[in-house]
């Protein structure tokens, strides 16, 4: 494990009956990096954040967050423990305005505010990601960007160590994903530590500081982005035996 | 507290004030045998809506924990002082509440409904078997020299409670917590909420109520038996006329209930086999026309409908 490591996977395995959704992986994400986690469709990526942020128990091995085992934990518990993230399909809670969805991260997650403290903090989150001006609308009104971009306020709101973006990036139009791309990019500057899924092979060469790349759950190579896209088993893996 | 809070406050202050004095007007038995059930159904409706307004869960056990509450007086009052056991009651209510709560708030929809549903049914049953195997009579009589004037103020009082209580609720964590579960119970977990403990805590809050209303009103019946105490009826009243004021506001269920309540004391007085009827058409009412109940109707009409009242204050 290095030593600035903020997220530490450990031999981490899930099984479904018979399938290895993820097989004994390991990797860590230090602190302040952007980390890229791909992979062609079903190769366990939304399964391996799924068992970071605690939406499932790994079936064997450990996760750590800085010094403490989170693997196993409920997600609640995790999410105090300063991991945040976002849902492959957005997540709204429509009943509520836009300022009280991104409120739900500060209020109960790694930052704990109340009050007015909750309501200043969320609202320049809002600003940070560029939706300041839809505070008190409701959710329904929001473009899709607009919805995405509020989900990504509310994990900044609880002021997580870590950052769990899934497919954050997925069904934007290529005007958005500029813009996407210049959020997520701002997000480093700012010396977030983050976790992405992705399949937008432009935002992961831009963005990535380093690729985890998986394939039928287990990982198949490691290290810089423009490195592993050009390993042959990285492409056979995305694009089979006749390419690579 | 904002200056509108404020007013809002006093006016309720002096509107609950002024109903004080009913009993003391002359001539004042009718008025009365309307505004006691008003008041018993307004704390259970707003009580109920405490829960099932933000979770979304029907619940159907209203009429266990009034049971619960009721029996609790008719089994006690001979050796227990009345004021302890309307403590109790409350007490007991939310042990009951805890108990239900954790074995089925893990269960959702339709599943928790038919096991509410259920509960009153259950807890019926065995005091039933219990009293035929143990106590040789079924009923019990509760004789007291407790008037219908001081019942009715007790319902007032428990009306401020269940009022205050419930603002205090909606300003607090447990409230926004509640809120984000009724929307999305994963959003939640991946938020740091603890959803289970919030939803049986927010539950033993409303059973808690139900229950002292029952204990409230035991004296009111003389003889309390298994199936007056334990009614099924009581828990469809008492959501009926929750979601027909709107389940979405802390005063909404007030607007279902006092419609409700005279229209049913009209057709109990004139048709007494026909209330049922009413049951099912105010049912039918809400699922096709009225959602949101009336204050809902009314505030999409104005055009400024919004999350709930919380929302601003949170």
């Amino acid at each position: 494990m290095p030593e600035d490591a903020i997220l530490d996977v450990q031999n981490v395995s899930k099984r479904f009956g018979g399938l290895r959704a993820v097989d004994s992986l390991n990797f860590s994400v230090r602190k302040h990096e952007m980390l890229g986690l791909i992979g062609p469709n079903g190769s366990g990526k939304t399964t391996m954040m799924n068992l970071i942020s605690g939406a499932a128990k790994p079936t064997s091995g450990e996760i750590f967050l800085e010094d403490r085992l989170i693997s196993g934990l409920p997600a609640r518990h995790i999410a105090r423990a300063g991991v945040a993230r976002t849902f492959q399909l957005v997540r709204m809670l429509p009943a509520l305005s836009v300022l009280e969805n991104v409120m739900a991260g500060g209020v109960f997650g790694h930052k704990r505010l109340w009050g007015r403290e909750a309501r200043n903090y969320a609202a320049r989150q809002l600003e940070r990601v560029g939706v300041g001006h839809a505070m008190n609308t409701p959710t329904s009104t929001l473009t899709y960007i607009d919805q995405k971009r509020v989900e990504l306020a509310r994990a900044l709101a609880s002021d997580p160590i870590l950052i769990l973006l899934d497919e954050w990036l997925a069904g934007l139009n290529p005007t958005e994903l500029q813009t996407g791309i210049a959020l997520i990019r701002s997000l480093r500057d700012d010396g977030r530590t983050v976790i992405l899924v992705e399949h937008v092979m432009d935002a992961i060469r831009s963005l990535c500081d380093r690729c985890v790349v998986m394939n039928s759950g287990a990982k198949i190579a490691e290290g810089a982005a423009d490195e592993v896209l050009s390993d042959p088993a990285v492409i056979r893996a995305y694009l089979g035996d006749g390419d690579a | 507290m904002t200056s509108n809070e404020m007013r809002i406050l006093v006016a309720a202050g002096a509107v609950l004030v002024l109903l004080a004095f009913l009993p003391t007007l002359p001539e004042s038995a009718y008025a009365m045998s309307l505004a006691l059930p008003i008041a018993m159904y307004t704390v259970l409706a707003t009580s109920w809506t405490l829960f099932s307004g933000p979770t979304h869960y029907i619940s159907l056990a209203t009429g266990a924990f009034f049971g619960v509450g009721a029996y609790l007086v008719a089994a006690c009052i001979s050796f227990v002082p009345y004021p302890l056991l309307v403590l109790l009651a409350g007490l007991l209510g939310a042990v009951v509440a805890a108990l239900v709560g954790m074995v089925t708030l893990r269960l959702s929809g339709v599943y928790f409904v038919i096991f509410t549903l259920g509960l009153a049914e259950l807890v019926r049953q065995v005091v039933t078997w219990v009293q035929n195997n143990f106590t040789g009579s079924r009923g019990m009589y509760v004789l007291t020299n407790i008037t219908e004037r001081i019942i009715f103020w007790e319902l007032l009082a428990l009306v401020a409670l269940v009022y205050l209580i419930g603002w205090l609720i909606n300003r607090s964590r447990l409230g926004f917590a509640l809120r984000i579960i009724g929307n999305d119970e994963l959003v939640a977990a991946h938020s740091g909420i603890h959803s289970a403990r919030s939803k049986v805590v927010l539950f033993m809050i409303s059973g808690a109520f139900a229950a002292v209303v029952g204990a409230i009103m035991a004296p009111r019946y003389t003889y309390v038996e298994p199936a007056i105490a334990f009614s099924a009826e009581l828990s469809f009243q008492v959501v009926i006329m929750a979601l027909m004021g709107g389940a979405h506001r802390l005063w909404g269920p007030l607007v279902g209930v006092v419609p409700f309540t005279l229209l049913w004391e009209a057709i109990a007085a004139s048709f007494p086999t026909q209330t049922v009827l009413l049951l099912g058409i105010a049912f039918l009412a809400i699922v096709y026309f009225i959602p949101n109940g009336v204050v809902g109707l009314i505030e999409s009409k104005l055009g400024r409908r919004r999350g709930s009242g919380a929302a601003q204050h949170a």
